[in-house]
């Protein structure tokens, strides 16, 4: 479910009360009902991919219960369950881009054969789910936690509707254990924590976001007929759209599950103060970096082997992770960029090095200023557009036209920024967190007003949903 | 349970103020942009609730910047004055006539229609309610935004919601008293052309929109008894004459005039006469009104 929609802020109140309704005794019941909403849910946005979703269920929970009881036999369970769990990922998502690079490959020796690309929708979220129902797998071969044999919790796990859409990406040890223990009628802090995190992701979406998406459907589409300067500050503006979107969207899943008991992993830790690329990448869409992290990158032997080795399994981890966010070689040259500037920061020893405060903006700028334009690689359709709008950027013979924005959007840019320099300082937020009631009153009726007076209020899809 | 009941009561407290908030707030800035003095509301204001010319010229941008009603003035001898307004499609301009009518009824109307706003898929429908939603106290206008999406019925109860995206436009308006560079709502634009803009002329899927064409035929039925001049202004890159079609239809059905210049060669790549790929310049704009109203006075 969209959470920037109208049937959103109709349904979830209902879903709320409801689960409430339901007593703490009747856990069970609870997370019956969780899952009954889960699934219903995907079916209202998805119909028949909920069958997907429960094909993936079906096999990771199977397949850790066989691997558990056969334990000689485990590589071979490992192999079958987690291709069965990533064939319908591989399916939806890659067919169409490997016949492409089959069809590609065809072409340059001549063969006269062009295989027909399959066009499928692409099931909401089966990125996440699929990603989230094998650390679980993995975890179990790994003997890290014991398989779950309660098929209704398990289920709840891989379809627990907060997080399906576009995460965060939980672990089974982090999140099984809340949806098996008893949770308490109703926690009124961990509610309002969530209500207001619910608030400000809304804004981030439907303020910040779309609103900069306005700028940048306007200019990188038609890169040709404007400035470089243009297209360098919309880049820009698509930097921070795209972390208001994702961050938005985490936020409201985790204010959602804190509103139902629940406890999901933060994901991102203001990205763009990072002073280096790897910090980054300790900061942005954490589930998925530390599940890169865990299961492929120490898979391959981490840093525990020799350099060349080690840096072969960073551009290994980080030319996945550009594929598991889209199907186009602009999305593997986007993971390829990150693996070579982190390889590049271990061999100069860039990461772990201190600095001071002028010293450490100049490295926050140009971190920024790297990812940034790594992200128009997102935006574009092929390489060859990437490399013209670059081109563009630093053709300084273009005339020095920027594009205009209004005062209002600078405004809500300038609150945004400062939002999280102030929270990377460890300050506290004097409106949200001020201890006077009514100050704390008056800043939840001021973003309401925003989102309804500024807000892109048209039922958008997130960025990060459409992988 | 205790700790329940003190949320539901605080947040329906939070609620109770939002929505005196929505009422008072909202209805205050709706109430601003139909008393706004100047600027683009002031400028709407006019054309729904104030215009008596006998001529009136309806479009988006194109309308706008092309028609100069001083010289369609001087040359039809009616009084004159330009709707136009940046982005605003059939339906937006639909509602504002049923607005006009309710007051009088002119003797021409002239529509500037442009394919990739009035006919095609192109363009969103959400963009011309924009404007039609600060009108929506008037059941004609309600109904017309309900026509497009049912869902803004349950939208537009938040009076903040009908203020989106340009309370601080409508604000200024009220407040400053400031002079538009127009003639009776025609803009003279004094720019050279932006190479930059014409680098890649833009390419419409020929989709045409069922919503957009049902509100162009009913624009058509709704100007009679007054007469009605289709036009296609200039354009520099030229147009798919395809995408005329369904224009072509309805006037043929209609006994509507269709003036067409969209490729008359003394406007096409002509640099001098436009400002970007879409829109002349002040020159153009003269030109080009001085040749539509030749052709007006030869219509029956």
């Amino acid at each position: 479910m969209l959470y920037n929609s109208i049937n959103f802020i109709i349904v979830f109140p209902i879903l709320f009360l409801l689960y409430y309704a339901i007593p703490v005794r009747f856990q069970k019941g609870r997370n019956i009902y969780l899952l009954l909403t889960s699934y219903s849910l995907y079916i209202a946005y998805n119909g028949v991919y909920a069958l997907v979703l429960l094909l993936v269920t079906v096999t990771t929970y199977t397949a850790s219960i066989f691997i558990e009881r056969y334990r000689r036999k485990q590589q071979a369970i490992l192999l079958l369950g987690g291709a069965l769990s990533v064939l319908p990922l591989l399916l939806f998502k890659y067919s169409d881009f490997i016949l492409q690079i089959m069809n590609d490959l065809f072409r340059l020796t001549y063969l006269n054969i062009s295989l027909k690309g399959l066009n499928w929708i692409v099931p909401i979220g089966i990125s996440f789910f699929t990603f989230q129902a094998l650390s679980y797998l993995f975890d179990v071969s790994r003997k890290k936690i014991k398989a779950e044999y309660d098929f209704f919790s398990y289920a709840l796990f891989v379809s627990f509707f907060p997080s399906i859409v576009a995460g965060p990406i939980s672990r089974a040890s982090y999140l099984l254990p809340q949806i098996k223990k008893i949770r308490p009628s109703f926690d009124y802090a961990n509610a309002v924590t969530g209500l207001r995190m619910m608030l400000w992701g809304m804004f981030m979406k439907v303020v910040i976001a779309d609103r900069l998406g306005l700028y940048v459907d306007k200019v990188l589409p038609n890169y040709v007929n404007y400035s470089g300067l243009a297209c360098f500050e919309v880049s820009i503006l698509y930097s921070i759209q795209i972390y208001a979107d994702f961050a938005g969207y985490s936020l409201m899943a985790i204010g959602v599950g804190r509103l139902l008991g629940f406890d999901l992993p933060e994901n991102f830790r203001r990205p763009y103060l990072a002073v280096s690329v790897t910090d980054f990448w300790h900061r942005w869409h954490i589930s998925l970096s530390t599940w890169l992290k865990d299961y492929i990158y120490i898979t391959m032997g981490g840093s525990h082997c020799s350099k060349l080795k080690n840096y072969r399994n960073i551009l290994v981890t980080f030319l996945i992770s550009g594929l598991w966010h889209g199907s186009n070689w602009t999305f593997v040259v986007w993971g390829g960029i990150h693996g070579i500037c982190q390889i590049i920061e271990k061999a100069l020893g860039f990461h772990k090095r201190e600095s001071g405060p002028i010293v450490k903006w100049l490295r926050i700028t140009t971190t920024f200023l790297i990812i940034n334009f790594a992200w128009i690689l997102f935006k574009v359709p092929s390489i060859e557009d990437y490399i013209n709008i670059i081109v563009r950027i630093f053709d300084f013979n273009l005339p020095f036209i920027p594009e205009p924005i209004a005062m209002l959007d600078i405004l809500f840019l300038l609150w945004i920024i400062i939002a999280e320099i102030a929270k990377e300082k460890g300050k506290r937020n004097i409106f949200f967190d001020s201890r006077i009631p009514a100050m704390r009153f008056v800043s939840y009726l001021f973003i309401v007003m925003m989102i309804l007076m500024a807000g892109i209020l048209n039922d958008s899809n997130y960025i990060y949903a459409v992988f | 349970m205790l700790s329940f009941r003190k949320f539901i009561v605080k947040t329906i407290l939070i609620i109770g103020t939002l929505v005196i908030l929505d009422m008072i707030v909202g209805k205050s800035i709706i109430w601003m942009s139909l008393h706004a003095k100047s600027g683009d509301y002031g400028k709407n204001r006019y054309v729904c609730f104030q215009s008596l010319e006998r001529c009136l010229i309806f479009g988006s941008s194109r309308a706008h910047y092309h028609y100069n009603t001083s010289v369609i003035k001087d040359s039809l001898g009616l009084s004159c004055f330009n709707c136009g307004r940046d982005g605003a499609g059939i339906i937006q301009n639909y509602a504002k006539l049923k607005i006009i009518k309710k007051r009088y009824n002119p003797k021409l109307i002239i529509y500037d229609a442009f394919p990739p706003v009035d006919i095609l898929t192109h363009s969103d429908n959400h963009r011309d309610l924009d404007l039609l939603r600060l009108y929506a106290d008037e059941e004609i206008i309600r109904d017309i935004i309900v026509e497009v999406d049912n869902s803004e019925k349950i939208k537009m109860i938040s009076n903040l919601y009908r203020v989106n995206g340009k309370f601080h436009n409508i604000i200024k308006d009220y407040l400053v008293v400031s002079q538009l560079n127009e003639t009776n709502g025609f803009y003279a634009n004094n720019s050279s052309m932006d190479y930059l803009k014409i680098a890649n002329p833009p390419k419409y899927r020929l989709m045409y929109d069922s919503l957009k064409i049902h509100f162009m035929e009913e624009f058509i039925k709704e100007c009679f008894p007054a007469k009605v001049v289709i036009s296609i202004s200039p354009i520099w890159y030229g147009m798919n004459q395809d995408e005329l079609t369904p224009l072509k239809d309805l006037c043929a059905k209609y006994n509507v005039a269709l003036v067409n210049f969209s490729d008359s060669p003394s406007y096409l790549h002509n640099d001098k006469l436009f400002y970007d790929g879409a829109h002349l310049n002040a020159k153009g704009a003269n030109y080009f009104s001085r040749d539509l109203v030749k052709k007006i006075k030869r219509l029956k």
